[in-house]
């Protein structure tokens, strides 16, 4: 009897071990089927590409995962000291904000697209996804009002004068902002703008923005005759000639409405000059003379003008002040100074570690020779100067700093690296926590 | 008789004849070497005053020298004035250092000399500091937003012209039109371009290997004020840089492709920059490209032959590119340069294999 119960509970017993290990089986392999199709894409959302986020967005904001102070990021979610703020190149950079609160704005060179990255909390955001391919210069003339310079197929230089505007703004809509992704990843991206304006004459070879108007702005264009020197509405109009010359090669810095400070573009074994240019009349009152390979940062004033002369060696800086011209002890291009909008005689200089035995600063200029630099703080009163900040030793990262801006709380600097072309911030104060 | 009469009328005649040429010597040694800046009061000055610099500039050290042919200034107790100010005193004191004021300032300075015999003599001069300079540049190559100069290659043109700042003391300034304007060329004044008002010439650059010395001497037409500049032009070769261009970014002219590079991809589209040649576009019907892969002819693309694509099947594939550019009506244009390039390798640098650097592209 007890035989016969006991063969077919052993057979119910294997059958059910069998059809157990069968379903465990089954599952695991359900499982990595399942992961497979994730990872393929199954399962998620198609994109709609009905938001402002797109593979270029995730591309820059994936690039920022990858930067060296990633650590410190994810877990506190205040920018480090020194921010790399986008990892995908930047046709310029710019700083707006209070003491309080300040934010960085940066075109994505790629795309013409205008990004915003808060120093605070590291959020970035997409502001405009206008496309504007391939743009090579960008400045501002306010948050909500930007100029951006690309060349076309014909090599000719167009220039596009934009304010930054809702997608419906004529419905009067007013835009809305969405977190995307994980909340915790700092990711956030506003509901996109667009970008509304005109282009400009083509061939704009220099252009700058009133300081104090921005709805002026000051540019230079070719003619048979050299150049013409032309004010305008940031939208084209309201014209007016007011200087003209033979020589075309110039930068301009547009320091007050009456005044810019015009200096020639510079090279190695040729001489340079600087010269103030007045708006009203279109004269010229020199500033700085026949100084070899002569760069200059000009501060609110035209008496405050760092700027630097090719030496046999190295770059030799000089400030120029009420005070005379006066030596620094610093091996920079004026190129990479900027002075300080909170202290009248301070400025900040990237002094590159070491100088590359090459034609300076045309070798640079040309995309020959990249420069690792430091930043220092200048006393362009006492000329003395003080270590601010090594980007090599402290972060790890070779950053050759170009076109630098301070906020005018004087608490940050952006730049751009011109080994990468990405946009970089600093904050001035390392104890500081924004 | 008549033979003494005769040799006192040439002995008289002769005297004369010394003294006037003394005289008109005198005269023009003075005006030439003190300018605009010393006012003589009469013919015989005795005592002329130069400067130097000879055109000073403003808030700059400046020496007033005195000499003379008639009074022994070495001997005589000199007395200097500034502005009417006497600040110097001493036998023998022949020079003067003064600073010149800013534009539009005037110094007067005087130099009174008192000979052992008790003779006085005096002498002034006014310093009206001003600023030439000259800017130029070449009718060259660079590309667009490039920060430095076009410089010019052997027969290219140079544009100059002249800054110059002549200010009265009411503040006002001498317009260029009321300048006359001297223009020298490698010493030589260059008379069909210079006269009043010419502010600006556009001259032939150096020759191969040579240098263009430009100088342009300044005037006021009421010869008050004066002033010169002069820059040494070099000739520089034209001069071929590579870069890479994608869809994606454009021309990387912030990153030039070194003469050995490996790169990541295995197509590749560069384009090249002939720095310093005579055109306003790359794609210029009197440039002429020629392309060798591996010391064989390429042709080039017809719509741009500034830019080359470069496509490698193999994986570490390596190619030499050699490019020559020559202009076409200017044979001593002409440039050349090589670039060894590894495909489908690792990056020797991040800006070769990206030159932005990226991990991965950013195309939308």
């Amino acid at each position: 009897m007890k035989k016969r119960l006991l063969i077919p509970s052993l057979i119910i017993a294997i059958i059910a071990s069998s059809l157990g290990g069968w379903y465990i089986f089954l599952r695991a392999q359900n499982n990595a089927t399942s992961e497979a199709a994730r990872a393929r894409g199954f399962g998620s959302d198609a994109p709609s590409f009905s938001g402002s986020s797109g593979s270029t967005f995730s591309n820059i904001i994936g690039g920022i995962i990858g930067s060296p102070e990633e650590g410190e990021e994810q877990t506190t979610n205040t920018p480090p000291r020194l921010w790399k703020v986008s990892a995908a190149p930047a046709a310029g950079v710019a700083l707006f904000g209070s003491s309080t609160s300040t934010s960085v704005q940066f075109v994505d060179r790629t795309t013409g697209n205008i990004f915003s990255a808060n120093t605070e909390n590291g959020t970035v955001a997409r502001i405009t996804n206008t496309l504007i391919p391939n743009v090579l210069h960008a400045l501002w003339a306010g948050s909500e009002d930007v100029i951006m310079q690309s060349v076309d197929e014909q090599g000719v230089i167009q220039t596009f004068s934009a304010s930054i505007v809702s997608q419906d703004e004529e419905a009067g809509a007013t835009p809305s902002t969405a977190p995307i992704g994980n909340s915790n990843s700092q990711r956030e991206v506003t509901a996109a703008k667009k970008l509304s304006g005109v282009y400009l004459e083509p061939d704009i070879m220099a252009i700058a923005v009133s300081p104090q108007m921005a709805e002026k702005i000051f540019y230079l264009v070719p003619n048979a005759n050299g150049v013409l020197g032309i004010t305008a509405k940031r939208d084209g109009t309201d014209l007016s000639r007011v200087w003209n010359f033979p020589i075309r090669g110039w930068h301009i810095s547009w320091i007050n409405p009456d005044e810019a400070v015009l200096s020639q573009k510079a090279s190695s074994g040729a001489s340079g000059n600087a010269y103030v240019l007045s708006m009203a009349d279109g004269e010229l009152t020199p500033a700085i003379v026949d100084k070899k390979g002569l760069s200059v940062a000009v501060g609110s004033a035209p008496e405050s003008i760092l700027y630097s002369t090719s030496g046999p060696d190295a770059p030799a800086l000089f400030v120029r002040s009420k005070n005379g011209n006066l030596p620094l002890r610093l091996s920079t291009f004026a190129d990479k100074c900027v002075w300080s909008s909170a202290e009248e005689q301070l400025a900040y200089c990237a002094v590159p570690q070491s100088i590359p035995n090459a034609s300076l600063p045309d070798a640079w200029y040309r995309g020959e020779t990249h420069l690792s630099d430091v930043w220092w703080k200048i006393d362009t009163a006492s000329g003395s100067s003080e270590l601010l900040l090594s980007p090599e030793s402290e972060y790890g990262v070779a950053l050759d700093v170009i076109n630098p801006m301070m906020n005018d709380a004087g608490t940050y600097i952006v730049f751009l690296d011109n080994t990468t072309q990405t946009p970089w911030v600093m904050r001035i104060n390392a104890d500081e926590k924004p | 008789m008549y033979s003494k009469a005769h040799n006192t009328r040439k002995r008289v005649a002769f005297l004369f004849f010394l003294f006037f040429t003394i005289a008109v010597f005198v005269h023009s040694a003075s005006t030439s070497v003190a300018h605009a800046q010393i006012q003589l009061p009469g013919l015989l000055e005795t005592i002329q005053l130069t400067t130097s610099p000879s055109y000073p500039a403003p808030e700059t050290p400046v020496r007033i020298s005195a000499r003379s042919f008639f009074t022994d200034l070495d001997r005589s107790v000199n007395t200097w004035f500034v502005n009417g100010v006497a600040v110097s005193q001493g036998p023998g004191i022949t020079s003067f250092e003064a600073t010149a004021g800013p534009l539009g300032s005037t110094l007067v300075v005087e130099i009174k000399a008192e000979s052992p015999s008790g003779a006085v003599t005096t002498a002034r001069t006014t310093v009206r500091p001003t600023v030439t300079s000259l800017a130029w540049e070449a009718d060259t190559y660079v590309p667009p937003f490039y920060k430095g100069r076009a410089l010019p290659s052997s027969g290219a043109n140079i544009r100059a012209a002249a800054v110059v700042s002549f200010m009265r003391a009411d503040g006002s300034t001498i317009k260029e039109n009321d300048i006359v304007y001297t223009w020298k060329i490698n010493g030589r004044v260059a008379g069909s371009i210079s006269g009043r008002g010419k502010s600006s010439v556009v001259i032939p650059g150096p020759l191969l290997f040579g240098e263009t010395l430009v100088t342009v001497i300044a005037e006021s037409t009421d010869y008050t004020y004066r002033g010169s500049a002069t820059v040494i032009i070099p000739s520089r070769e034209p001069y071929l840089v590579l870069y890479q261009e994608r869809p994606a970014g454009g021309i990387a002219y912030h990153a030039a492709l070194p003469q050995t590079s490996s790169v990541g991809d295995t197509e590749l589209t560069f384009a090249a920059i002939p720095y310093y040649i005579s055109t306003s576009k790359v794609k210029s019907s009197f440039l002429s490209y020629r392309w060798l892969i591996n010391n064989a002819p390429v042709a080039a693309d017809p719509s741009d032959p500034s830019r080359i694509t470069l496509y490698s099947e193999l994986p570490e594939d390596g190619a030499l590119v050699s490019l020559s550019v020559e202009h076409m009506l200017n044979f001593l244009q002409t440039a050349n340069r090589s670039w060894a390039i590894q495909f489908g390798g690792n990056a020797s640098s991040p800006g070769i294999s990206d030159p932005f650097g990226r991990v991965e592209t950013t195309t939308p």
